[in-house]
């Protein structure tokens, strides 16, 4: 413990000795942390399952759109009148059901109209996904029933719409339905999103306009008993049988059939996203370390001398090693923390520049920083990134002739 | 001059091995980014697109549960949108509307905008059927390459309706001048009097061959009636406004909606998945560019001072300081050439030939020899500046 405190102690004194050389680091190690903390974090929300899509891995959608026939050509969803029977067949393998549809509409918000995507939802919509209710309530699948005016809006809708704070209680108006806001979610990432949606309401004040899409995305949460397999193929089954009733061939293979999570997966990272993430993790600790390595060698050069008569009056190699490569440690770690601390606002800059203005209120690249990514993954790349930049000019420092150095260097 | 600056470059590969693998890895991924930035560049560029700054969607659309029950109240919601916005032609937020069907673009997947076939010169296109008035030239800002547009005359003097078609379509008939050239289309004949340059359904989507028919006086066109209004610049809220006024007063409010789309904002959508892809290479690609700016300008500055006395020498021996300019950033380009050679190799497996890949491997090695030139001017002017007397004075 005194050695790592004399490390520590030290390693500060010789920061604020050389404040361009830390600078430099510390700048440096902070961008590049921003960058893969925001790439670490978008894997993370693809490739597993995160609020509040939790059970995306159990979750089957059946789309409103349908399905296509031989022909390619697409006769619609699971209609209306055939909803209930399609729920009822699954019932005894799925634990949740759920249906929504979301329809563009033009929103009174009291103070000003708004445009936005609506979510008329219905069934255990609110408890197979699982929001962040920063104040209020949800609905749930009775209140949807019955048909309660009320409604729930996303933050970033309700901070724009009621700059007050005071959303809960409000009257919003949609499709000639006045509704009360009974609750705020907080904002979710994209790569996450069940919905694009900023407000739900309940399915019952569905008019299907202007999508005139009348058939609802159905959702099916299975019991963690099921198979996938077992998952797809009964949900193959009962639409090939519902639209055989229909006269309808439809050719579907349980295999054609995701989860929502092989479907976000399809959609945000395929094989070649992924590997491209990897490659761009590899350049951005592999660049910049390199830059730094050569920063390093510098620094460690002008300080030789310092570190032979070191070892002269009795420091061992390890030491010295230990010393310089806790200066490093110390910067990199200030750095990255720099770079965490900055991972949200460069992601938000990043969503207006590829969203435009209006859209990047209703989008949210990334909503909050995850601590197992941040401790399980960003963590140990800081000490790679660390060994990487300042691991070898320690090492050649430390393993140097004492005698030679504090002659003058070897001049060849 | 050459054979030695390489001699050079290999007695200090010691030094400048870790420059060449950052440029190396600077070069490809900056290669890649381009090519995508290019691409993305191209698609948006390609003929076709349509002026739907400040414009507007507007639809009252009927109640899904109420039009099966009255047949009538699609038509009858038509018509009072139509009536509502002849109310709002006058309005101070509003610049002009129209009305179409099938032309708006950004409100679904190109695979359900309506399309037929036409037999033209014994060939049979596809295309996309759009309807549409003499203002949708200026409220869309469609452009007119032969031709004249339509003037609202829906016969010509030989009896024949006019149309007007997109390249795309010309190409497909194999027309080298469209205008005048007849074909008959479910039993009427029709006559070409303008070519537009296209138009694209999607930002990132090529244009695809389609015919302007005039919009019908009566039977409404298979497909989506759409009106469209062009609002003034800042006048969104009161357009707004008046809109919702209109619409409360309609005689089909209790049983339709007021549908409003801002075309910005679908067409913000439809470029979004492109957009983020190619600012998601961007800015780390950016991010890179500049820590290697940084590090070849650092270590070309440190060479520079520990070979001051060097090139005091040679400045002593006869060089000339335009000599010495030119030898640092002669080594920079050296290295940032040898960097690239990897990336124009990689291009020839990994890319198809066309122009816009071969510029952007033409960029990538412009920008890496602009990029090696800034980081060593300043190291290169201060060795130019260097006084022998003073560098040599302890030799």
């Amino acid at each position: 413990m005194k050695i790592l405190w004399s490390y520590l102690k030290s390693a500060v004194y010789n920061v604020r000795r050389n404040k361009a050389y830390a600078l430099f680091y510390v700048l440096g190690t902070a961008l590049t942390f921003v960058f893969i903390t925001i790439i670490l974090h978008a894997m993370r929300l693809i490739t597993s399952d995160e609020a509040p899509m939790l059970y995306g891995d159990r979750i089957i959608t059946v789309s409103q759109i349908g399905y296509p026939d031989v022909n390619g050509v697409y006769y619609g969803g699971i209609f209306p009148t055939e909803q209930e029977q399609f729920f009822r067949a699954l019932e005894g393998k799925c634990e949740l059901t759920a249906f929504d549809n979301n329809e563009a509409v033009l929103a009174d918000m009291g103070n000003r109209m708004q445009f936005t995507v609506a979510d008329f939802v219905g069934g255990d919509y609110f408890e197979m996904y699982q929001f962040d209710v920063l104040e209020g309530r949800l609905f749930d699948r009775a209140s949807a029933d019955r048909g309660d005016k009320v409604a729930v809006v996303r933050e970033s809708l309700a901070k724009s719409c009621f700059p007050d704070g005071e959303a809960v209680g409000k009257k919003v108006t949609v499709q000639n339905v006045e509704y009360e806001v009974i609750g705020i979610i907080a904002d979710y990432s994209l790569f996450v999103a069940p919905t694009t949606a900023n407000i739900w309401l309940p399915y019952r004040y569905n008019h299907f306009v202007p999508s005139y899409n009348f058939c609802y995305n159905l959702y099916f949460l299975f019991s963690e008993s099921m198979g996938k397999p077992q998952m797809k193929e009964a949900v193959c089954n009962l639409i090939q049988a519902t639209y055989e009733s229909r006269n309808q061939n439809v050719q579907l293979a349980p295999d054609k059939i995701y989860t929502q999570r092989e479907g976000r997966i399809r959609q945000y990272g395929t094989d070649i996203m992924l590997y491209g993430a990897g490659a761009a993790l590899f350049l951005l600790l592999v660049i910049p370390a390199l830059n730094i390595v050569t920063l390093n060698f510098s620094n460690a050069e002008a300080r030789a001398s310092e570190m032979a008569l070191s070892r002269a009056i009795g420091a061992t190699r390890r030491s010295v090693f230990g010393q310089l490569m806790g200066e490093n440690l110390l910067l990199v770690l200030i750095g990255a923390g720099i770079g965490i601390a900055l991972m949200l606002p460069v992601a938000s800059g990043i969503q207006h520049l590829a969203a435009g203005g209006a859209l990047s209120e209703r989008v949210t690249l990334l909503a909050d920083l995850d601590g197992w990514v941040l401790a399980g993954q960003v963590l140990p790349l800081v000490l790679v990134f660390a060994f990487l930049s300042g691991g070898l000019p320690a090492y050649l420092i430390a393993k140097r002739n004492i005698a030679e150095t504090l002659k003058g260097g070897d001049k060849q | 001059m050459k054979g030695f600056l390489w001699k050079t470059l290999w007695n200090r590969r010691k030094a400048i091995w870790e420059l060449l693998v950052e440029q190396v890895f600077i070069g490809l991924v900056l290669m890649l980014c381009l090519s995508s930035l290019l691409d993305a560049v191209r698609q948006y560029r390609q003929p076709g697109m349509l002026d739907t700054g400040n414009t507007y969607l507007v639809m009252f659309t009927a109640n899904l549960e109420d039009a099966l029950k009255d047949h009538n109240l699609y038509g009858n919601a038509l018509i009072a949108t139509k009536t509502a916005l002849k109310h709002l032609e006058t309005h101070p937020s509003v610049a002009d509307y129209c009305v179409s069907c099938n032309l708006t673009p950004y409100l679904r997947s190109s695979d359900f905008y309506v399309t037929d076939t036409v037999r033209v010169d014994d060939r049979k296109i596809r295309f996309f059927p759009k309807f549409v008035l003499p203002k949708a030239l200026d409220i869309f800002g469609l452009r007119l390459e032969e031709g004249s547009w339509f003037t609202g005359e829906r016969y010509l003097e030989d009896g024949s309706a006019p149309v007007v078609v997109t390249r795309q379509l010309a190409d497909a008939a194999g027309w080298t001048d469209a205008v005048n050239r007849q074909f008959v289309y479910k039993g009427q004949t029709y006559t070409v009097i303008g070519v537009v340059g296209g138009v694209k359904q999607h930002v990132f989507e090529e244009a695809l061959a389609s015919i302007f028919f005039l919009f019908p006086e009566r039977n409404i066109p298979n497909g989506n009636t759409e009106y469209v209004v062009k609002v003034k610049k800042g006048h969104d809220a009161d357009f707004y406004a008046a809109i919702h006024k209109e619409f409360q007063q309609s005689s089909v409010r209790d049983k339709a909606q007021l549908v409003l789309y801002s075309l910005d904002e679908m067409k913000e959508m439809s470029m979004f998945n492109t957009m983020l892809s190619v600012v998601a290479q961007a800015v780390p690609v950016l991010f890179l560019f500049f820590f290697a700016f940084i590090g070849t300008f650092g270590i070309f500055w440190l060479q520079s001072e520990k070979r001051l006395k060097e090139y005091a020498l040679r400045l002593a021996l006869g060089a000339t300081r335009k000599q010495l300019l030119g030898m640092v950033i002669g080594e920079s380009l050296a290295v940032s050439a040898l960097a690239s050679l990897p990336a124009v190799l990689l291009s020839f497996f990994i890319f198809d030939l066309t122009w816009v890949n071969v510029c952007a491997v033409v960029a990538t090695v412009v920008l890496m020899a602009l990029f090696s030139v800034f980081s060593a001017c300043y190291p290169a002017y201060k060795v130019s500046k260097v006084n022998p007397a003073e560098a040599l004075h302890y030799e």
